[in-house]
């Protein structure tokens, strides 16, 4: 394997992991809440949510791109064609996707839930950590699809990254890159290892969170 | 309960470990995007990229300037787009008309045409529609297209795309009353539109440097080539840093001076000897 080959490797990881875990942050709150409460405003957010799990990451990459660019609403940040950009898009675009796994499986055990929370007098954080496990197994796939999709988004990154060798460049954006060149057998080999990385990174997630499917 | 517990310590360890992995990563992400002060974000055209000509030129860059250049390759009018915008410091392209609004609009500056190869038009090596023989860039392209054969146009208002539609300008040819089978407007980057046509014994326009690169993984020849019609003449400008701030000022002129110094004119003159055999591009007089 050449330097170059695993500093694209390890560029995808650093950029993925860290869109998943923001994604994370924001999806797995907004989750519960959505699963948590009732009436018609939050009837509302779920449909919604479920609306932007259907948002084409290309859409996504092109809104980060007109935000981020000269002119655009962050272009004080300063990070177009950055790895943040990524992370920036690829946010957009997972968020939406672990909320949307997250609020059935709460939806579904609310109101078990929510009497013997209330019957115990629990509240605040230490009820949003009681929520958190006994919705273990609807988090860790929720985590996991939001990485999923992390990893095997293309247009987005390709949009906000620009695909710059030793910074933006990834392992989808390589792949499109080396296809465009002629060179099938690069850009296959490299999708295989996507494959292999994917398959990893599940087994140990499934194997640390103790389930066994 | 014993067990239980035990359960959950592991559970408190994989998230610990987790959390800790993804810290790490992310702060490796981070540093790698830090050093602004000595990096270059260059817009350019896929065709130089795929050449390799800038990957050859890095080292010798990094250790004359100490510049790192980051590198987005696109079609021509894509770049030159976000330069008028102030997206890139330095921009390297190959659509003179496109430049000239640029440098017009005072976005960009110090426009500089400093190299050029040809445009080159490939087909299947049996040559359907007869072009060999033909006398000019503007003729050929007007007997594939009028003896229905198939011709890939780029599409992507790139400088080949560019260039592809004023020969057929020249030639009378209006290609938007082309069928699409015959004209196909494929909105894709070179090396795409080179693997297209040579799955479909199609005919297209592209610039030599490419081709040249691709050349063995390509059931393409080269049919006509050698017209002045079909010089292709590239340019280096500078992104105005009194219009945009965030303009790396001293490190796009640093990195311009370069391309254009003895050294660096001299290094691209000997580009392509090794890699193709022949010098894929030539000094401007």
């Amino acid at each position: 394997m050449s330097l170059d080959l695993i500093e694209i490797i390890l560029i995808t990881l650093a950029v993925c992991s860290a869109s998943t875990f923001l994604g994370s942050v924001l999806g797995i709150p907004a989750g519960i809440l959505l699963g948590m409460r009732r009436g018609d405003t939050w009837k509302l957010g779920r449909m919604l949510c479920m609306t932007m799990v259907g948002l084409p990451p290309v859409l996504a990459g092109l809104v980060v791109y007109m935000m981020l660019r000269n002119g655009g609403l962050f272009s004080g940040m300063q990070i177009l064609f950055t790895p943040a950009a990524i992370v920036f898009a690829q946010v957009l675009i997972i968020f939406p996707i672990v909320t949307a796994g997250v609020f059935p499986s709460v939806s579904q055990k609310r109101i078990d839930i929510t009497e013997t929370l209330n019957g115990l007098n629990i509240h605040g954080m230490r009820r949003f950590i009681i929520l958190l496990r006994e919705n273990r197994p609807a988090l860790v796939t929720s985590i996991l699809l939001g990485f999923g999709r992390a990893i095997s988004e293309v247009g987005a990154v390709m949009i906000v990254g620009g695909n710059i060798l030793h910074k933006t460049r990834v392992m989808t954006t390589a792949i499109v890159l080396e296809t465009g060149k002629g060179n099938f057998g690069q850009a296959f080999s490299l999708g295989v290892m996507l494959l292999i990385i994917s398959f990893t990174v599940n087994f140990f997630a499934r194997r640390m969170a103790n389930d066994h499917v | 309960m014993k067990n239980r517990s035990k359960k959950h310590m592991k559970n408190h360890l994989s998230i610990v470990l987790i959390a800790a992995i993804m810290a790490m990563t992310a702060l490796a992400s981070g540093c790698k995007a830090q050093p602004k002060a000595q990096t270059v974000l260059l817009g350019t055209t896929t065709s130089v990229q795929d050449s390799g000509l800038l990957e050859y030129l890095r080292p010798f860059i990094l250790a004359d300037t100490g510049i790192t250049m980051d590198i987005v390759a696109q079609g021509s009018g894509q770049v030159l787009k976000n330069a008028q915008n102030g997206d890139f410091d330095l921009v390297l392209t190959h659509s003179p008309a496109d430049e000239k609004t640029l440098t017009d609009s005072g976005k960009g500056i110090e426009r500089k045409e400093f190299m050029y190869n040809f445009f080159v038009i490939v087909g299947p090596a049996n040559d359907p529609a007869v072009i060999q023989n033909t006398t000019d860039a503007p003729s050929a392209l007007k007997k594939i297209v009028d003896s229905g054969k198939k011709f890939i146009s780029r599409g992507d208002e790139s400088g080949t795309n560019k260039k592809e539609l004023k020969l057929f300008g020249t030639a009378g040819v209006d290609t938007k009353k082309l069928s699409a089978q015959v004209y196909v407007n494929a909105g894709k980057g070179m090396g795409d539109v080179l693997n297209m046509a040579s799955e479909t014994g199609a005919y297209t326009l592209t610039d030599k440097a490419t081709f040249l690169s691709m050349k063995s993984s390509l059931n393409l020849s080269i049919l006509f080539e050698s017209d002045s019609t079909l010089k292709n003449t590239y340019s280096i400008i500078l992104v105005n840093p009194a219009s945009f701030q965030n303009v790396n000022k001293d490190g796009a002129r640093l990195l311009y001076d370069w391309f254009l110094s003895a050294k660096g004119l001299d290094l691209i003159s000997k580009y392509g000897d090794k890699e193709y055999g022949e010098k894929l591009f030539y000094l401007m007089d």
